[in-house]
């Protein structure tokens, strides 16, 4: 293949994509198909139940268990007839493997029944590394993927300022005692946006038209969409938003940054002094260490950015959208701290002529490469 | 040069990993770079820069997670590379981009959060970071268009790809990676 271009990684990728869509087409009409089979078989039960005499009874139950067979036969049959779809996406993936750089021998995929809708376990049959992230990547996006309309994020109301105020408020009743003063703020700070982008007053949908059309939650950077539906921003946001779910999630990891700083070091300037090379300081805070659960947030990740090559896609296909009125980018509802194989927090320090400030706080699925955890500061 | 250095990480893992979270803090690493090579009395962002061509030239920056493989990952970095410290490539890049690809053919992350269609819609530092690289607004316009027909992402690997790695595996420059010759 030619090293100037990227030609037929794009369409093996389509292709994959489209037998993957088929086979989760398929899983869902054959279980609508199972369930309304089954719907129409207990009205026939239930008429039958009424019936006098005796002998017919048993003919109730008979009937019963032929509409709980029928699902299962038809689940069955379709697992057995996707068989085809499957093969060929394992061969597609061989062919596409060297195109990323690596051996594209793959181990033969085992017979299966598992449901396209357990996405892990689905992906989980197909060889670890590549092959095994890559369709998971798909499966996710094709089956799960949301969007909205110029429109429909026209709609979405900035949160208002009150709200972010509140929600400042309540974040800082949750610092234990000591770290209060300076929890609050670090939060306070004119560099930080962690409560603005990633509070929990922040409702899904304006997570979702953040992710979408890059509108601003708060409102406060400009976005207009123009008579000919081109919409113009002057907001960023990355292939993921999103944020906490509550008050005491966001203080979490900033709360043990804090509380390792005391122990570590006579302050926080000084313990991030120590552990920066730069005026800026990332650290991954694990969600162990912070106490954080699934649930403490939630959000949206573009569709098939599972990779660092179909993100920068996916990012121009926004830009693309946003500049000719469409079409919309997907996105896939994530809560990181559930989907993640590492999950935490990013807590990102900025060095200025009084001291650290705090930048951003938000839940992220795995440590970013090269940025440093908590413990190892 | 395996594994990073603790400078590498500091620096490389506090903006430049961020663009895909935080486009934001991406963009303020990728303008301050002029300024912190060129004040730089202890020589650590040099050393940085040093580092970071080092890591492209012998693949030995590991891919994040092991769904990655590393020609994508030296194919990012190539593109941070650009929007960190412009259009000549690392030294030793054994791959190094075609010049007239930036830009027109290739996105970066630069060019595809702090570049919109007018300076104003832009980031601040946008014009002079354009001008270093001998393009215009209307070159990352036009590329944006072409990203509906055609990938402005990352190239495919080249043949002989993984020789190419075994023997950087072999003598000891970088870690083997899952997917790769034994």
């Amino acid at each position: 293949m030619a090293l100037d271009a990227a030609s037929g990684r794009g369409e093996l990728r389509s292709a994959i994509e489209g037998l993957l869509r088929t086979c989760v087409d398929l899983e869902r009409q054959a279980y609508d198909l199972g369930h309304r089979a089954r719907g129409e078989v207990d009205a026939v039960v239930r008429e039958l139940a009424g019936l006098q005499p005796p002998e017919l009874r048993g003919l109730a139950d008979e009937i019963a268990g032929i509409g709980a067979r029928l699902g299962t036969d038809v689940t069955d049959a379709t697992t057995e007839g996707r068989r085809a779809y499957l093969d060929e996406v394992h061969h597609l993936l061989t062919l596409l493997a060297p195109h990323h750089g690596v051996d594209g021998t793959l181990p033969p995929l085992a017979e299966t029944t598992t449901l396209i809708r357990d996405a892990d376990a689905f992906a989980a049959q197909f060889p670890p590394g590549f092959a095994r992230r890559y369709v998971r990547d798909l499966i996710t996006s094709v089956d799960r993927s949301v969007t909205l309309t110029i429109d429909d994020a026209g709609r979405v109301q900035p949160v208002p300022t009150d709200d972010v105020d509140a929600a400042t408020t309540s974040i800082a009743d949750t610092f234990d005692g000591p770290c209060r003063a300076q929890g609050a703020a670090l939060l306070t700070s004119e560099t930080s946006h962690a409560i603005e982008q990633h509070g929990p007053q922040i409702p899904d949908e304006a997570h979702l038209a953040r992710l979408v059309w890059l509108k601003d939650p708060t409102g406060q950077d400009a976005w207009q969409v123009s008579a000919d539906n081109r919409v113009t921003t002057a907001h960023w946001a990355g292939t993921s938003t999103g944020g906490f779910t509550s008050p005491e999630a966001l203080a979490k990891p900033i709360n043990a940054i804090l509380t390792a700083a005391s122990t570590r070091a006579q302050n926080l300037d000084q313990f991030l002094d120590a552990n920066a090379e730069d005026t800026r300081l990332a650290i991954h805070v694990p969600a162990d260490q912070a106490d954080l659960s699934p649930d403490d947030a939630t959000g949206y990740r573009g569709s098939g950015t599972g990779h660092p090559e179909t993100q920068r896609d996916w990012i121009a296909a926004r830009k693309y959208a946003m500049k000719n009125g469409g079409p919309a980018v997907h996105g896939v509802p994530d809560d990181p701290l559930r989907s993640g194989s590492d999950p935490g927090a990013m807590v990102v320090f900025k060095h200025s002529s009084d001291g650290w400030r705090l930048v951003t706080c938000f839940p992220v699925d795995a440590q970013r490469t090269q940025t440093k955890r908590l413990e190892e500061l | 040069m395996i594994p990073a250095s603790k400078t590498f990480r500091a620096i490389f893992g506090s903006g430049f990993n961020l663009a895909d979270d935080e486009p934001g803090i991406y963009i303020e690493a990728c303008e301050e770079v002029p300024e912190k090579l060129s004040n730089d009395p202890r020589g650590r962002y040099q050393a940085f820069k040093e580092e970071f061509a080092t890591h492209i030239r012998d693949s030995s920056f590991a891919p994040a997670s092991e769904g990655d493989t590393q020609w994508m990952t030296d194919e990012w970095l190539r593109n941070v590379w650009y929007d960190a410290f412009g259009p000549e490539p690392a030294p030793g890049d054994p791959y190094p981009v075609p010049a007239e690809d930036w830009g027109h053919r290739r996105l970066t992350d630069y060019m595809l959060h702090a570049v919109n269609e007018t300076p104003e819609l832009s980031s601040a530092g946008a014009p002079a970071w354009l001008e270093t690289r001998g393009l215009t607004f209307a070159d990352i316009s036009a590329a944006v268009d072409l990203s509906a027909t055609q990938s402005v992402g990352f190239r495919s690997a080249p043949e002989g790809w993984l020789e190419h790695l075994k023997d950087l595996t072999d003598r000891g420059l970088r870690e083997p990676q899952p997917g790769e010759l034994p």
